[in-house]
């Protein structure tokens, strides 16, 4: 098996194709940029695919994070509001911890909090 | 309904492969599933080939964390604190990895208190018990749950 990374996904409408052959000469950045958007878009599919919704999610964390920076602002955060917002925004209980997961990703990329590569 | 989530990597000693075959007869939580495996076996490495010793920042973001409460308090509290440089270099093949310590660093401490930012492999278990899916291997710490 030669050295190569590589993605296919072919699922209800969600096409994409990602190929990178790797050679001793290949910097690992490139290899870096490529498995992060793969890891990208296999994250945010599976958010999507647990049936949450989304953008409701999304507009719900830019809301609270309207006006602030920095990780510090996480403190002025009110966790039962933010619970009960997002209780009212599931379809089922067991879709709560994927909605907070995502609401915690927003915010904190809102905030510019680096999680990530 | 018919397709495919193929992912296949080969980098010197890392082989990974997560593969689904799509047909009407799979089930939705199948493709989370396929999708998480994915995003598991990645998650570590591009920290791994941008120069950064994941192993050694679990170790130092879970004694950082230690005794500090789960939620937004601490997220807050944890990451405004000045970063351990000497230690975040010390996990770094060259100090231009060190940004991507730091953002590993964040991801760990938030791990540590509980506050997650992906479908979580407990969590995706709970909620489709028919279709467990196993933890990655490694040292991720003790997580604390709400």
């Amino acid at each position: 098996m030669p050295d190569v990374i590589r993605f296919i996904a072919n699922y209800n409408g969600w096409k994409m194709e990602k190929r990178l052959p790797v050679s001793d000469s290949t910097p690992n950045s490139e290899v870096v940029k490529l498995l992060s958007e793969i890891r990208s878009s296999a994250s945010s599919k599976a958010f999507e695919l647990t049936g949450i919704d989304v953008s409701a999610i999304k507009s719900f964390a830019a809301s609270e994070a309207s006006g602030k920076s920095g990780p510090q602002a996480l403190s002025s955060l009110n966790p039962p509001k933010i619970r009960a917002r997002l209780k009212e925004l599931c379809k089922e209980a067991a879709q709560l911890r994927f909605a907070e997961a995502l609401f915690n990703y927003e915010i904190l990329r809102l905030l510019g909090v680096k999680t990530g590569v | 309904m018919e397709g495919e989530i193929i992912f296949a990597a080969k980098r010197g000693d890392w082989i990974a492969v997560k593969k689904l075959t799509i047909d009407e007869k799979t089930a939705l939580p199948e493709v989370v599933g396929v999708l998480m495996g994915i995003r598991q076996a990645v998650g570590r490495k591009i920290f791994s080939f941008a120069g950064v010793d994941t192993f050694q920042l679990d170790e130092l973001a879970a004694g950082m964390a230690k005794g500090k409460r789960k939620g937004f308090a601490s997220a807050a509290e944890l990451l405004s604190a000045p970063k351990p440089r000497e230690q975040l270099l010390q996990a770094c093949k060259s100090p231009d990895a060190l940004p991507h310590a730091e953002a590993y660093l964040n991801k760990a401490l938030l791990e540590n208190i509980g506050l997650l930012t992906e479908v979580d492999t407990d969590d995706f278990n709970k909620a489709y018990p028919d279709y467990k899916i196993s933890k990655p291997r490694g040292n991720f710490g003790k997580k604390k749950r709400a």
